[in-house]
């Protein structure tokens, strides 16, 4: 990727030198009645110049502020003589436009100057309206008109890899392989309808290492379609999704499967109806994640406003869900497998004072058999509450050293029984009876939150478990200092953090009889670090300590040291360089041995030819030696990429790279563990991206 | 003349052991059988058909398999032979073990020569077991936008997050590990992307999340990806996530980029500040404030990349009205007009 360089001079860097001289200049009185003249761009990513009076004067010109579709886009605005010029930063859709500019006044309020309507490609903006569209109308006609915007955009790659080379690589694979992948999107928006639609697909003529053992298969995909009304809104999806409820029943739940939304457009009801798959899938074989009967939930959740939509207003929500299934799937491994399970939950928030104190407040009631309906294993019926209450301690905040302080504090309670599970939130910690406070405190750029917890398990008081407590306290910290000018410009745009604990572990309660062990140990961490970030090259640096003291002396104390550090530079439009290290000491205090791990990473990316051949190589050394000792593995990875036909929009580009990989194991006092592994591939690349957009 | 050959001793290592209160357990046992031949030489077979649990003293469940091995030995010569096992106890015998009464829960192995017998047994309770020694029990593994298969452009930068659930206590020694296209097709060992040293607690049960260092992804083509890591006693094989990197510009990444401040939540004025985390390859910041629920900007301010924070008065506070809450979000962009980081969308009040 080649770096580019603005050649027009930036804004208010120009502002900034001609503001140097003003004092040489001979100013001009404003002129009031002055106008600009705006050209819209040609093209989605084309540029849009609004022309001004070559006589402006320079006080005036600080004074302006250009907006376009509501954003700011000031500060990125380059000056072609007293003309601004504004590249988007992403190519604008077919939508009508908005652009603004402004007259900025001293006490931070704006009034603007002049405004321009415009659709990409267009000088002006359509006259017509939905409203006009009537029964007689031509339906092509009229399905243009409703048709306000659409988009085609597909990503792919195909490259045919070719081994010219290999030593030890350890497993037969196909000398040739065809691979490739793609990545699409669309949608359009008609009358009140928005559709998306988004999927990717792998391709790999070796199936053993297809995802799905099919040579060309779907990854995800997904497809929403959304109705906005005036007085109602709703959509339904499918695909890979979630259903955006956070409960104690569902949450982080993303799935393939489909759900179906309806409210109204004020929010005082919304009502959503949903069914998943519970294993993580991809491929095509089960395009709507609901094939597997033994692996799909279903539900429904309602949400209510019943007194008012304003700020403040009471909101009940209730949940249902049913279904069976597992917990395995891409991405997730978990020892528990078939299982059923159904659950109803109600939830209420509310706010007061113009949203300065929340309560939110969850019940749940779940009935969950972990081993299915025909285990052995009985179907609980269990319970889960939670409560929170956070409260902004300032209604309007101090103003400190010009900065504004904001202090929230917060208070929880959790009580999770012991067998409580949902299928749908599989990551729910249950048998928890915990207390929590907490407070975030934001003073400019500085951000401070600190934890406490106090938390014990065995929530159902089983006869044959000991109860244990978890006391902890977190702090975190994180500042941004200012760009630094002057003397102090060597420091960049700096930033620091902290993060630190402190958790104590102790029994509550040993039941008579038992012998399993007793509880008590003290963990402990912290972990400091900064960066800094430059024109052309950032750095950051961090250091960790965590120990752990077990005063049963069951298991053993221990100490870990862990530091890190990263560096990037952007050497020149063609070169980046970028590398880091971790060093870590694993201390085991009881029988004195330690283990070190070292690892290593220096890479680079380079345009050798612009736009035509490009290298990329990195270097990688991991070590683990002392009581831990492992092989010691060099590994380094290269591609050298010719570009023939650079690819454009709708036209395919073609390739042809050299990448291979060399890895080194150095077994140090067991040779049989010295090898060293190569593997070179001739790849064939066709890069295909299409655009259309309307 | 019979030979008269003796178990003399059985033992069980551990003699205690835990088993999980929910969900199914695995014990690794080892039986230590000593024989004594006092007279001729011979050769017999030493088994177990099976082990027994019991709960105040009632056989429950048979546990595991037979056990068996030879053994010969001389006059006035005697051995000891190992067994090792692992036995699984199911979720519903979990659940028996927690709601017996402490202590009334013993497995047992009854060995036979053929002549004599010998006994061991281990006593077994429910909960996180001795001295809290940490166990992984569950990765669910992801991408920053919650996907877990995704193809990525060229550069983009993208993140993948750990889910872990454990029980106990401990340090979390883990690696993300990659595999980089180079050798996707070939090797499959991998390099350390990061190796991860984190400090876990929990009272029984606990969740952390780890999230990667920004996933490499200069070179075109397949990359895999997983986090290792020690004490998974109950992960049977790690998952592994894959992505495929091609040149293009409609990547879509969700919630991968930091914001610092304000909180979620918070009420605003012109002097709050907003502070988020270093995008690397990042051209310039996009702050968009939007109705709740809405997709339309109603306000918004783009700075360049070496602006990492930005004070609320800087924006055109014309769209915003007084007593209206709304949402806000980050978008970082690169030099290519691409989406490179999105932070999730938080709630502001303005008073």
């Amino acid at each position: 990727m080649r770096l580019k360089t603005r050649k027009k001079m930036r804004y208010w860097g120009g502002l900034l030198t001609t503001a140097m001289f003003l004092p040489f200049l001979c100013v001009q009185p404003s002129m009031a009645d002055w106008s600009a003249n705006f050209t819209p761009p040609d093209a989605p990513d084309g540029t849009l110049v609004i022309d001004l009076p070559d006589d402006l004067d320079v006080v005036t010109l600080t004074q302006l502020g250009v907006e376009l579709d509501g954003i700011d886009i000031t500060s990125l605005l380059s000056l072609d003589g007293v003309d601004f010029i504004y590249k988007p930063l992403q190519a604008l859709d077919g939508n009508e436009h908005t652009l603004k500019l402004v007259t900025l006044n001293p006490d931070g309020s704006s009034e603007v100057r002049q405004q321009w309507n415009f659709n990409v490609g267009h000088a002006e903006s359509s006259d017509g309206n939905i409203s006009d569209l009537t029964e007689n109308s031509p339906e092509i006609e009229m399905a243009e008109r409703l048709l306000r915007s659409a988009y085609f955009r597909a990503d792919t790659l195909t490259e045919f890899s070719r081994r010219v080379v290999q030593q030890n690589i350890g497993h037969e694979t196909n000398r040739s392989t065809l691979s490739g992948s793609g990545d699409i999107n669309t949608g359009f928006a008609a009358g009140k309808w928005t559709v998306d639609g988004h999927a990717n697909y792998l391709v790999q003529s070796d199936v053993d290492f297809a995802q799905t053992e099919r040579t060309i298969d779907l990854g995800e995909y997904d497809i929403n379609a959304d109705y906005q009304g005036d007085s109602v809104v709703g959509g339904m999806s499918l695909g890979h999704h979630d259903t955006g409820l956070e409960t104690l029943l569902v949450s982080d739940f993303y799935r393939r499967g489909v759900s179906a939304r309806l409210g109204t457009s004020n929010r005082r009801i919304e009502a959503q109806g949903f069914a998943f798959g519970t294993e993580s899938v991809s491929g095509a074989a089960d395009p709507t994640g609901l094939n597997n009967t033994e692996n799909r939930l279903k539900g429904v959740s309602l949400a209510v406003k019943p007194f008012s939509t304003d700020v403040d207003a009471l909101k009940l929500t209730g949940t249902y869900y049913d279904g069976r299934g597992e917990g395995s799937g891409i991405g997730l491994s978990d020892l528990d497998s078939s299982a059923s399970g159904s659950g109803w939950g109600v939830g209420l928030e509310k706010s007061f004072g113009q949203n300065r104190t929340r309560l939110k407040a969850q019940y749940a009631h779940a009935l969950f058999d972990q081993d299915g309906d025909n285990g052995d294993a009985p179907k609980d019926g269990s319970d889960a509450i939670s409560f929170l209450i956070e409260h902004g301690l300032f209604e309007e905040g101090p103003v400190i050293g010009n900065d504004v302080l904001d202090i929230d504090v917060g208070f929880g309670y959790d009580r999770v029984d012991t067998f409580f599970e949902s299928l749908a939130n599989p990551g729910l910690v249950s048998d928890r009876d915990a207390y929590s406070a907490y407070s975030n405190l934001y003073w400019g750029a500085l951000s401070a939150n600190i934890y406490a917890l106090h938390e014990t398990n065995n929530v159902d008081d089983l006869a044959n478990v000991p109860t244990d407590r978890l006391k902890s306290i977190d702090l975190g910290l994180n500042y941004t200092f200012d760009q630094q000018t002057g003397l102090m410009e060597w420091l960049g745009t700096p930033y620091i953090f902290m993060n630190s604990y402190l958790a104590s572990l102790g029994r509550v309660k040993t039941p008579t009889g038992y012998d399993g062990g007793d509880t008590d140990n003290l963990s402990s961490s912290i972990t400091l670090g900064g960066g800094s970030n430059y024109d052309d090259w950032y750095w950051s640096a961090s250091h960790s300590y965590s120990r752990f003291d077990d005063y049963t002396n069951v298991s053993s104390d221990t100490v870990n040291n862990l530091t890190g550090f990263n560096v990037g530079w952007i050497v020149s439009d063609r070169l980046d360089v970028n590398g880091g290290t971790q060093f870590g000491v694993f201390e085991d205090l009881d029988t004195n041995k330690n283990s070190f791990t070292t690892n290593l990473y220096l890479g680079a990316t380079a345009e050798l030819v612009p736009d035509k051949v490009d290298l990329n190589i990195d270097y990688n050394l991991n070590l683990a030696n002392g009581s831990g000792d492992s092989s010691d593995s060099h590994i380094v990875n290269s591609e050298v990429e010719w570009t023939f036909l650079q690819p454009r929009t709708n036209r395919p580009g073609l390739a042809l790279a050299l990448r291979g990989s060399m890895e080194e194991f150095n077994g140090n006092t067991d040779s049989a563990q010295n090898e060293t592994e190569y593997q070179a591939y001739m790849v064939l690349r066709v890069k295909a991206p299409f655009s259309l957009s309307y | 003349m019979i030979a008269e050959a003796n178990v003399s001793s059985v033992t069980v290592s551990p003699q205690r052991a835990n088993v999980n209160v929910k969900g199914a357990s695995a014990l690794s046992l080892t039986w230590n059988v000593t024989r004594f031949e006092p007279t001729a030489p011979t050769t017999v077979l030493v088994s177990s058909t099976n082990a027994v649990l019991q709960i105040n003293g009632s056989t429950v469940a048979n546990l595991g398999g037979l056990l068996s091995r030879q053994s010969s030995l001389a006059a006035a010569q005697s051995e000891t032979l190992r067994f090792n096992e692992v036995l699984s106890i199911s979720p519903a015998l979990a659940r028996k073990i927690a709601e017996a009464p402490a202590g009334s829960v013993l497995i047992s192995r009854t060995f036979t020569d053929t002549q004599t017998t010998g006994l061991a047994r281990l006593s077994v309770f429910a909960g996180t077991g001795q001295g809290g020694a940490l166990s992984i029990n569950r990765i669910d593994l992801k991408f920053d936008n919650d996907a877990r298969t995704d193809v990525i452009a060229k550069g983009d930068t993208r993140r993948a997050i750990a889910e872990i659930n454990f029980r106990s206590s401990g340090l979390l020694k883990g690696e993300w590990r990659i595999i980089d296209p180079s050798a996707s097709l070939g090797s499959a060992r991998g390099r350390i992307l990061q190796v991860v040293r984190q400090q876990v607690v929990s009272s029984g049960q606990g969740r952390t999340r780890i999230v990667s260092p920004a996933l490499p992804t200069a070179k075109n083509g397949l990359y895999l990806l997983t986090f290792s890591v020690e004490d998974a006693d109950g992960i049977a094989e790690l998952p592994v996530l894959r992505y495929f990197v091609l040149e293009g510009a409609t990547d879509r990444p969700r919630d991968n980029l930091t914001t610092l401040s304000p909180g979620n939540g918070a009420r605003v004025s012109q002097d709050t500040v907003f502070a988020w985390e270093n995008v690397p390859g990042a051209l310039a910041y996009q702050i968009e404030i939007f109705n709740p629920g809405h997709s339309k900007v109603v306000s918004g301010k783009v700075v360049s990349a070496k602006d990492l924070k930005l004070r609320l008065s800087a924006f055109s506070l014309d769209n915003l009205t007084s007593g209206e809450s709304y949402d806000w979000r980050l978008r970082a962009f690169d030099q290519e007009g691409r989406v490179i980081g999105s932070s999730p969308r938080q709630l502001i009040y303005m008073p």
